[in-house]
């Protein structure tokens, strides 16, 4: 019994195959949801198959609209589905790989600015003369604690900066994507 | 005389307002709304019919749904509501309607 019903509702998905993922396990699980409802309703697995009909029919009168604005060819759909990728791949050839960079040094940057500069303070408070710290500074300040400031300011900026690009590229990517669902690409 | 090619017609444009009018009493959920409908003959609609009304309403945005996993043995439902826009629709539709039922009398000769 269970068995006829889970292959109706593979059957389904497979005739939803046009229909994005995320649509058709919706679909599915809604067409599910009523076969349970319907079974705790006392009805017969025969019933339930009669009720919902052949899954072919079922899963085109889902398809209906979809056909139907795929074989109205518009001149209009063309141009701006030319638009859209001519767009999204000139800037997403500058874009993404510019913020994808961008993102992680900037970030990376940011942790290691107040790192260097906390190695410059506990060196000069501790009088550890640990090498190579003498070349850590910065132009025109003396003063380690002033630099460890400096530094600590720096990576804050630094790792705004790094998360913003990581948002902008999400932002581009999620907007991106919205525009190729709207077109029904 | 064949007065259910009418009949249907008259149903293609008439399900849409029903189903707003339903969602709008109380959220419900596509079993709910095809059982209702099947105690008015003239409207009654079967599956086929309905999940993709509401697909579209839901992708114009005059309804919005969400999945409630009821408790205790009841099945997973997907509840529709609708959208401050739906409300809207369902007056301008109200607004349509009367004016036909108006137009109606007045050429039955009744006002």
């Amino acid at each position: 019994m269970e068995k006829i019903l889970n292959s109706y509702l593979e059957k389904i998905d497979r005739y939803l195959k046009p229909l994005p993922v995320s649509e058709r396990v919706d679909i599915v699980k809604e067409i599910k949801s009523e076969i349970l409802e319907l079974q705790r309703n006392g009805k017969s697995t025969e019933e339930i198959m009669e009720r919902l009909g052949n899954p072919k029919e079922l899963a085109k009168a889902y398809l209906g609209d979809l056909i139907a604005k795929d074989t109205s060819f518009s001149w209009n759909r063309v141009l701006a589905i030319c638009a859209y990728y001519s767009l999204a791949s000139l800037s997403g050839l500058v874009i993404i790989p510019t913020l994808a960079i961008c993102a992680p040094a900037f970030i990376f940057c940011g942790v290691i600015t107040p790192i260097m500069g906390a190695a410059k303070l506990i060196d000069f408070l501790l009088n550890l003369g640990i090498p190579y710290v003498q070349y850590i500074g910065v132009s025109g300040i003396n003063n380690p604690i002033l630099v460890f400031i400096i530094c600590i300011i720096t990576g804050i900026v630094l790792c705004l900066i790094g998360i913003g690009c990581w948002k902008l590229l999400v932002l581009y990517v999620k907007s991106m994507s919205k525009v190729k669902n709207k077109l029904s690409i | 005389m064949n007065i259910d090619d009418w009949k249907s017609q008259i149903k293609r444009g008439t399900l849409e307002f029903c189903i707003m009018l339903m969602i709008k009493q109380r959220p419900s959920y596509g079993y709910e709304i095809i059982s209702t409908l099947e105690n008015y003959p003239i409207l009654a609609a079967k599956e086929n019919t309905i999940y993709p009304l509401l697909r579209r309403l839901l992708k114009e945005e005059y309804i919005s749904s969400s999945w409630q996993e009821s408790a205790e043995g009841l099945p997973p439902r997907k509840y529709y509501s609708v959208t401050d826009k739906g409300l809207e629709y369902i007056s301008a539709m109200s607004d349509e309607w009367d004016n036909l039922l108006n137009s109606i009398k007045e050429i039955k000769g009744e006002k």
